[in-house]
C-alpha cells in the first residue's frame, strides 16, 4: 500500500460515509456496516500475509483467509499491549537492530537495518522516520512505551482520517457561525473526500489562532493531535516549543540507565517543571494578543493542562474572556503526570469562569494511539463513534457481548489499520448504545468511558507494575 | 450495636457463652442452633457472628429479598466486564456474597452464597483505658498466654461436628482447590498450640540469651554496662557525687511491651487470618483483626470458639475479629487516627497497603507487600534422569496455595536453550497434569481473560501451552524467550519458563518484590545466595522448599514479633 498508488476506494468510500455521517445526511447503518467489514477482511487477509505475528496468532487460532467477520471478532482481536511486548531489556541496553526486529513482527513490511546499532529510543524513533516508517507512541503508569509503526500510507489516514468528520461536528456545535455550519454541512453531504480535502485545506481552522498546551514536536499520540491542528490555524502556539523525547517520559518511570537519557531527562524537566510558570505567561500573553489581533482562540491540549492554563489566567487575578466562536478541546486521561484526578463538571467550570467558553464549546475527544478515529463527544454527553470503525463489546472473560445497549470492555477493529493489526482489545470499559442521541446524530454512541479495572495496574500490582522477569 | 435488641442478643449470646467454658460440646451446639449461625439456609443464607472484645455479635435477621433488593441495585449498574460488587450493608447487616462453585466441574452454579454478619462501630474497637491493660493483659503471665492457646486448640479439636460444618460451607465458595481448604481447617489446632507460642517467641524476641516470653511478662536485667553519654561528661564537675557514684550499679532493664494491634489481613491464603491472629496473641497484645471476605468463615468459626472456650480471658476480652468493606472512610477514619492503635499490620492488596500507606501516617504500620517468588534451575538438572524430579520440586513450589501465595514460583529460569527449556517444560507439563488430576481448582473469568491476552500475544515469541480437561483450562506453561511484564501474569496455576544462559543472568530480574528464590542445585544455591538476598530476596531456600513453615524465621525481611512489640528500656 503507498500513497503514490492514491486512497484505495474503499477507504475513500469509508471516508465519504463519515463526512456524510457528519454532516447529518440520512444514515444507514447496516450500509455502513457493510463497507467497514468489506474493509476489516480485506484487512485480515493483508495483515496474514504481511504481519509474522498476527500470522502466527491466526494460525493458533485457526483462523484462514475466508474467515467471517464473526470469526474474526471472536478469535482475532489482540490486546493493545502488543504494541509493548519488545523486552524492556532491549530499550535498557539501547539495542535499536533488536527493536528493529521487534517491530518488524508487527509491522507489514520489511524494517531496512538502521545505520546505529546503539541509542535511545528517540534515536530510534527518529531513524525508523527515515527509514518511512512513523511510530507514535503513548505511555501509562509502567512507563512501558506503546509504539504503533505505521508507514507513509498508514501516517495520512491517521492524521487526515479524522479530518474528514471532525470538523463538520465542530460545525454541529455551532463552533463557526450558523451560515458556515450550512455551508459546511452542505459540503460533507454533497463533496468528494477529495474535494473536501482541498476545501477545507484552504479554509480550515484560519479563523483562528492555537493555544496549544502541549509539545511542538515528537511522536506521542495527544501531541501529535495538536500538531496537526497547529498546522490549519492561522499562528499557533506551543506551550513547550520542543521536541517531547520519549527517553525522558520513559525515564522518569523506569529509571534512567544512559547520559543520553539523563540529558534529555533534565531538557524534558527543565520545560515541564522548571520553566512551567514561565512557558504557561508566555501561552496567557499569547491569547492576550490574539484577542487583540480579533482572533477567534483554539486551545488545545490534556485536561489537566488546560486546568493549569486557566489556574494561571485567574491567578493573575482576573479572567481573560476568549472571542465568540473560540472552542476549547482536550482529549487523552483525565489524570496530571503526578497521578492527580480530575473531575470534568470541576473543569468545564472553571473552562467558563478563567476564559468565558461555554460547555457547548469545549469538545472532549477519545481516542487512541492505535486507531485512526477520535470520537468527540455532543453537548448531550455521548462519544460518537465515526461510521467506519466497528466497536466490539467483550465481558469479563473478554467474550463477545451482543446488544443495541451494552457496557463492558472496549474491542475496536479500525479499518484504516494498515500497517499494523488493527484488531485490538483496548484497556478501556465502555457504555455503547445504539439507540439514537438526542443531539440528532446516528450510529453507535459511548455513554462513558473509564479505564478498565486493572488496565495498567493488576495482578501483584502497583509496584509491580514496571517489573520484568 | 445501637439497638436494644441487639445489645440484649448480644449479652444472651454471651452470657450463654460463657456458660460454655470449657464444658463445649451440646452446649456450643445448643447456641449454634438457637442463633441460626453456621448455617446454609436453602436460599444460600449463612449467618455468622462477629466478635468485638470478647463479645460474639449475632447478625441481625435480615430476609433475603431484602438482600436480593440490595444487591440487585448495585446490579443494574454493573457493565458485563466490572467485577461483580460483593458487599451491601442492609440496616445493621453487613452482607458478602459469593459465588457456589461446584465441586466436581469446579464451574460456578449461577447461585450466590450470602453470608450476613453485624455490622461493627469501629470506636468499639479502639482500646482506649491503657491502664486497664496495663494491669491486665500487659501484666498477665505467659503461662496465661499458653493456657488460651490449650482452651483454643482442644476446643477446636473438640468441635470438630462444627469445624467440619463451617467447612463444609466454605468450600461451595472456596477458590481454593478443596485439599487446600482442608488441609487449612485441619491444621487449626496445630497452630494454636502453645509449643508454637514458646518456640517463636522464644526465638523472636530474644535479647542476650533471655528467652522472648520472660521479656513480655518483665522487666529483664540485660548482661551490659550503661555508658554515661555526653551531658555526663561536660557536667561532671556539676553533678552530685552519690549520683556519679550511683550511675555505673544502675541496672539496664529492657522489657518488650505488647501494643494495641490493628490486623488488615488478606485472602490469598484461609491461614493468613489465622497467623496474624497469633501473632497478636503471642505477643499478648490486644488486638482488632479485620477478615478478608475470603475467609469469613474461617475467622468467624476461630471467634466462636475463642468466645466460647475461653470468655473471660483477658486475651478474648481483648480481642475482636471483625468486617468492615475495605476503604469505607467511617470505620477507617477512626482506626488510622493518631493514637487507636500503636501498631497496624496490613497484608494484601496493592490498594489495601496504598490505602493504609496514605492514611495511617502516624502509626507503626507493617506492611506485607504484594510479592511473588522464582525458581532457578541449573544446567544439572537438565540431565535427563532427573527431570521429572527437579520439576516436580519446582511445581510443588510453584503451587503453594494454588499459586495465590507470595512465596509461589511465577517464572522458572532454566539454565540451557530454548530446546533445554522446551524439554524442561515438557516435565513441569507432566508434573502440572498430575496436579490437575488430583488437585482441581476453580477458574475466574478474570482469569480467563488474562489467558486469552496470553494466547493473543501479551508475551512475545512465547509458546503457550495450556492443559486442558474437557475444553476447560486447568493449567499452563509458557516458554517464553524474553523478559515480560510481571503483571501479565495470571497467577492461576501457569508457570512461565525462561530460557537464560547463565543462572547470573536472572540476578537483574531480582529486587525486594521478589520473596523467595527456590535454587537447584543446592550447591549453587550456595554460590549464589549472597547475591540473590543482596538483592532485596527474604527466603533463598533448595528448590521445593518454598512453602515449609519454620518458627522463629522472619516474614518478609523482618523478625514480626520483634516488630509487633515496642521495646522498652529501663
Amino acid at each position: 500500500m503507498s500513497t503514490r498508488s492514491g486512497l484505495h476506494p474503499h477507504h475513500e468510500e469509508l471516508l465519504q460515509q463519515a463526512m456524510r455521517w457528519a454532516a447529518g445526511a440520512p444514515f444507514n447503518a447496516e450500509h455502513a456496516q457493510r463497507s467497514r467489514r468489506d474493509a476489516l477482511l480485506r484487512n485480515h487477509r493483508h495483515y496474514r500475509s504481511c504481519i509474522p505475528f498476527y500470522r502466527q496468532i491466526a494460525d493458533r487460532s485457526g483462523v484462514n483467509d475466508d474467515a467471517s467477520f464473526d470469526h474474526l471478532a471472536n478469535s482475532m482481536l489482540l490486546p493493545d499491549a502488543i504494541f509493548k511486548s519488545y523486552p524492556q531489556s532491549l530499550l535498557d541496553q539501547g539495542d535499536l537492530r533488536g527493536m528493529d526486529r521487534w517491530l518488524r513482527k508487527i509491522f507489514h513490511d520489511d524494517v531496512k537495518v538502521s545505520v546505529d546499532e546503539h541509542g535511545t529510543v528517540d534515536d530510534w524513533l527518529a531513524s525508523l522516520e527515515g527509514r518511512g516508517i512513523y511510530a507514535v507512541y503513548s505511555s501509562g503508569t509502567s512507563g512501558n512505551l506503546s509504539f504503533v509503526p505505521r508507514d507513509a500510507y498508514g501516517w495520512w489516514l491517521f492524521r487526515e482520517g479524522p479530518l474528514h468528520y471532525a470538523p463538520l461536528l465542530l460545525a454541529r456545535r455551532g463552533a463557526v457561525g450558523p451560515l458556515k455550519a450550512l455551508l459546511a454541512a452542505f459540503a460533507g453531504r454533497t463533496l468528494s473526500p477529495a474535494r473536501f480535502r482541498q476545501v477545507f485545506k484552504r479554509l480550515g481552522f484560519r479563523g483562528f489562532d492555537g493555544i496549544f498546551l502541549n509539545f511542538s514536536g515528537g511522536r506521542q499520540g495527544t501531541q501529535v493531535v495538536g500538531q496537526e491542528l497547529a498546522r490549519r490555524v492561522r499562528k499557533a502556539h506551543f506551550l513547550y516549543p520542543a521536541e517531547i523525547s520519549a527517553s525522558a517520559i520513559r525515564a522518569l518511570t523506569r529509571g534512567q540507565s544512559s547520559l543520553a537519557e539523563q540529558a534529555r531527562t533534565d531538557i524534558f524537566l527543565d520545560a515541564t517543571v522548571r520553566r512551567k510558570v514561565e512557558n504557561y505567561g508566555r501561552m496567557v500573553r499569547a491569547t492576550v494578543a490574539a484577542i487583540d489581533d480579533g482572533q477567534r482562540i483554539m486551545v488545545f491540549g490534556a485536561p489537566h493542562s488546560v486546568k493549569e492554563f486557566c489556574d494561571r489566567i485567574l491567578a493573575g487575578g482576573k479572567r481573560i474572556v476568549l472571542p465568540p466562536g473560540s472552542i476549547v478541546g482536550y482529549g487523552g486521561g483525565w489524570k496530571s503526570f503526578a497521578g492527580e484526578a480530575l473531575s470534568e463538571p470541576a473543569l468545564l467550570e472553571l473552562i467558563e469562569s478563567a476564559i468565558g467558553v461555554k460547555k457547548q464549546f469545549v469538545i472532549d475527544g477519545y481516542s487512541m494511539t492505535e486507531i485512526g478515529a477520535v470520537m468527540l463527544k455532543c453537548e448531550q454527553g455521548r462519544f460518537h463513534v465515526p461510521p467506519y470503525l466497528e466497536t466490539i463489546i467483550l465481558d469479563d472473560a473478554l467474550d463477545l457481548v451482543d446488544g443495541d445497549d451494552v457496557t463492558g470492555t472496549l474491542g475496536l477493529m479500525d479499518p484504516f489499520a494498515v500497517s499494523y493489526p488493527g484488531f485490538l482489545i483496548t484497556g478501556d470499559n465502555v457504555h455503547r448504545t445504539r439507540n439514537p442521541c438526542p443531539c440528532g446524530l446516528g450510529g453507535e454512541t459511548l455513554l462513558s468511558v473509564s479505564r478498565a479495572s486493572g488496565a495498567e495496574v493488576k495482578g501483584c500490582g502497583g509496584i509491580m507494575a514496571t517489573v520484568n522477569a | 450495636m445501637k439497638s436494644v435488641s441487639r445489645e440484649q442478643a448480644t449479652s444472651d449470646v454471651n452470657s450463654a457463652s460463657a456458660s460454655t467454658t470449657r464444658a463445649g460440646g451440646p452446649i456450643l451446639s445448643q447456641l449454634l442452633d438457637q442463633r441460626g449461625w453456621f448455617i446454609l439456609s436453602n436460599e444460600g443464607v449463612v449467618r455468622c457472628p462477629l466478635l468485638v472484645k470478647g463479645r460474639l455479635i449475632d447478625p441481625p435477621d435480615v430476609d433475603r429479598d431484602s438482600i436480593s433488593r440490595a444487591f440487585a441495585a448495585l446490579d443494574q449498574c454493573r457493565g458485563c466486564a466490572d467485577a461483580y460488587q460483593t458487599y451491601v450493608a442492609a440496616g445493621n447487616a453487613q452482607v458478602l456474597r459469593h459465588r457456589e462453585i461446584d465441586r466436581q466441574s469446579m464451574l460456578a452454579t449461577g447461585r450466590w452464597i450470602y453470608t450476613v454478619m453485624p455490622s461493627v462501630e469501629a470506636k468499639e474497637l479502639v482500646e482506649t483505658d491503657i491502664d486497664r491493660l496495663t494491669f491486665e493483659l500487659y501484666s498477665l503471665p505467659y503461662d496465661s498466654v499458653l493456657e488460651w492457646l490449650r482452651l483454643v486448640s482442644t476446643a477446636i479439636q473438640r468441635e470438630t461436628e462444627l469445624v467440619s460444618r463451617v467447612r463444609d460451607i466454605d468450600r461451595t465458595i472456596s477458590e481454593h482447590p478443596d485439599a487446600f481448604g482442608d488441609i487449612a481447617y485441619l491444621a487449626l489446632a496445630f497452630l494454636f498450640a502453645p509449643e508454637n507460642a514458646t518456640a517463636s517467641v522464644d526465638s523472636e524476641l530474644s535479647q542476650h540469651g533471655v528467652p522472648g516470653r520472660r521479656l513480655l511478662d518483665e522487666w529483664v536485667e540485660m548482661p551490659v554496662t550503661r555508658i554515661p553519654g555526653p551531658v555526663h561528661v561536660v557536667s561532671a564537675d556539676m553533678l552530685p557525687d552519690a549520683f556519679k557514684k550511683d550511675f555505673s550499679s544502675q541496672k539496664v532493664l529492657v522489657r518488650a511491651m505488647p501494643t494495641r494491634q490493628l490486623h488488615i489481613t488478606a485472602g490469598n491464603s484461609p491461614l493468613v487470618p489465622v497467623l496474624s491472629l497469633l501473632r497478636a496473641v503471642w505477643t499478648k497484645s490486644p488486638c482488632a483483626l479485620k477478615l478478608p471476605s475470603g475467609a469469613i468463615l474461617a475467622g468467624g468459626l476461630v471467634a466462636l470458639i475463642a468466645a466460647t472456650a475461653a470468655p473471660l480471658h483477658p486475651i478474648t476480652q481483648h480481642l475482636s475479629m471483625v468486617y468492615w468493606q475495605g476503604g469505607d472512610e467511617n470505620s477507617e477514619r477512626t482506626l488510622f487516627s493518631p493514637g487507636a492503635f500503636d501498631r497496624i499490620v496490613v497484608w494484601g492488596s496493592p490498594d489495601s497497603i496504598a490505602s493504609v500507606r496514605r492514611r495511617a501516617g502516624f502509626t507503626k504500620v507493617i506492611y506485607f507487600n504484594p510479592r511473588y517468588s522464582v525458581s532457578f534451575i541449573g544446567r544439572d538438572a537438565l540431565r535427563d534422569g532427573d527431570l521429572d524430579d527437579v520439576a516436580a520440586r519446582a511445581v510443588c513450589d510453584s503451587m503453594i496455595e494454588n499459586q495465590k501465595a507470595c512465596i509461589a514460583s511465577l517464572v522458572h529460569y532454566v539454565e540451557g536453550s530454548v530446546e533445554d527449556a522446551e524439554r524442561y517444560a515438557e516435565a513441569v507439563e507432566r508434573a502440572l497434569a498430575r496436579w490437575d488430576a488430583q488437585l482441581s481448582h476453580p477458574l475466574l473469568n478474570s482469569h480467563r481473560a488474562l489467558l486469552k491476552r496470553m494466547e493473543r500475544g501479551v508475551f512475545l515469541d512465547a509458546t503457550v501451552r495450556f492443559h486442558q480437561v474437557a475444553g476447560a483450562y486447568r493449567s499452563g506453561v509458557v516458554i517464553a524467550p524474553h523478559d515480560f511484564g510481571i503483571k501479565d501474569h495470571p497467577m492461576c496455576r501457569l508457570i512461565v519458563v525462561r530460557p537464560v544462559s547463565d543462572l547470573d543472568e536472572c540476578l537483574r530480574f531480582l529486587h525486594p518484590g521478589v520473596a523467595t528464590v527456590g535454587i537447584f542445585p543446592d550447591d549453587r544455591r550456595q554460590s549464589l545466595r549472597d547475591r540473590v538476598a543482596a538483592r532485596g530476596v527474604s527466603n533463598v531456600v533448595p528448590l521445593g522448599h518454598a512453602g515449609a513453615a519454620v518458627a522463629g524465621s522472619s516474614h518478609d525481611g523482618m523478625l514480626v514479633l520483634s516488630e509487633l512489640v515496642d521495646w522498652k528500656n529501663g
